[in-house]
């Protein structure tokens, strides 16, 4: 049986993280194929940029970039919000955790020993913003946007995942957001997708101060 | 298609991240109110917004959107502009993502390194744009599906900056230039791009562009 959707990656978590760890706790089949660095080049004019992750819907239609994929998805599964202003809520929360996410890999890969104190200093500024907004949400119904689970829940876990990959210790100060990633890893398919070999095994990404 | 919304757009007086909004919204003839915020008004002005950022799209009066490309994703599916499914969709969004690779280099030379960045982001422009020059070659009047696109609209005005940075940047890469070209002339677009007020307005907030 041929699958409705194929995630092409390399072999790291990377961009490709997010939109994992979604399919894996929504429960949606996927072929995963992966390209490693002996391969690639000879592939790369196959994917419209140049560049993984890209997503293969019913074996032809390609969609690149990984926030483009990942609100592709969130749309198909429920995770996008019921009409446009709702789609734009949870999207621009989506935007606010790419922000802070490329702002790290920014750190991780272009050049750690600068940017990494300055990242660290505006870590608080940034995590504040999330933070305030977990704490104004009730108990029951810890979520970034419309008071139940979107992709932008996700996106935020993903993100944090990294930041505590960085410095175990960036939660600490944030409360609200060390009890939400606590809770949200212990999601049943979700915490089984982390445990399993391949997610322990594989690299965060391909730079040696984000392994 | 019109809805039938209230908008109202806060931002700098700058072209920044705010322009591609405009051009959607000055293009499609989509009434909206401009709220101008300077140095002396932004400090009462911050905490009312989502994330403490501009620019903002307030919609009735009440719901407030952040974060730019957000806004122009929302006024693309308002207005017809963003693909008939969801497949579409995700075809014209993963072209703006594109543009987002850009502009965010684009920035952080401006902002980073222009002493020593500013050549190299130049030299680097036609392979930037070697996925958008492919693209155009079949129809360089649109991007996608041979139709006006939200995606049109925000290419455009990452060439804009572009060439305001590099006037000669387009001619390695025809199509692009052909594109600019015939999306330049549109009767709005153009209108509002010649503006004095708008004319004169800076790209970013750096002296130098």
């Amino acid at each position: 049986m041929s699958q409705k959707y194929e995630l092409t990656y390399l072999p790291a978590k990377g961009k490709a993280n997010l939109i994992r760890l979604m399919l894996a706790d929504q429960g949606i089949p996927y072929k995963y194929t992966e390209y490693d660095r002996a391969n690639w080049p000879a592939a790369k004019p196959n994917y419209p940029f140049k560049q993984l992750p890209v997503l293969t819907v019913d074996g032809s239609i390609q969609i690149a970039q990984s926030h483009s994929i990942a609100r592709y998805l969130a749309r198909e599964h429920g995770l996008m919000g019921s009409n446009s202003i709702e789609q734009a809520q949870v999207d621009m929360w989506l935007d606010q955790t790419l922000d802070l996410r490329n702002r790290l890999l920014n750190v991780v890969h272009i050049d750690f020993e600068k940017l990494l104190q300055p990242f660290l200093n505006s870590l608080p500024d940034m995590l504040e913003i999330f933070e305030t907004r977990l704490a104004a949400q009730p108990a029951s119904a810890k979520h970034l946007a419309l008071g139940k689970l979107t992709i932008a829940d996700y996106a935020l876990f993903d993100v944090l995942y990294y930041l505590q990959l960085l410095r175990p210790e960036s939660l600490d100060n944030t409360p609200v957001l060390k009890a939400f990633y606590t809770e949200f890893a212990a999601r049943p398919k979700l915490r089984a997708y982390m445990e399993t070999d391949e997610f322990k095994c594989l690299r965060a990404t391909g730079s040696p101060h984000l392994q | 298609a019109m809805s039938s919304n209230t908008y109202e757009l806060t931002y700098f007086p700058v072209k920044g991240l705010g322009n591609m909004i405009r051009l959607i919204l000055e293009d499609q003839s989509i009434k909206y109110k401009f709220n101008l915020i300077t140095k002396d008004t932004w400090a009462d002005f911050k905490p009312t917004t989502p994330f403490g950022q501009l620019p903002v799209l307030t919609i009735n009066g009440k719901t407030k959107i952040s974060q730019s490309h957000t806004i122009a994703r929302y006024l693309g599916r308002e207005h017809g502009l963003m693909g008939s499914n969801n497949i579409e969709q995700a075809q014209i969004e993963m072209w703006i993502d594109q543009t987002i690779d850009i502009r965010t280099k684009f920035l952080r030379m401006i902002y980073e390194n222009y002493e020593a960045g500013k050549q190299p982001f130049i030299d680097s422009i036609p392979a930037q744009l070697e996925p958008f020059e492919k693209q155009l070659t079949g129809d360089s009047a649109h991007l996608l599906f041979g139709k006006l696109t939200v995606a049109d609209y925000i290419v455009f005005d990452v060439l804009l900056v572009l060439v305001a940075l590099s006037p000669t940047c387009l001619d390695s890469s025809p199509h692009v230039k052909a594109f600019y070209t015939s999306f330049g002339a549109r009767k709005n677009l153009h209108a509002f791009l010649e503006k004095p007020e708008i004319k004169s307005m800076k790209f970013t907030g750096s002296m130098h562009v």
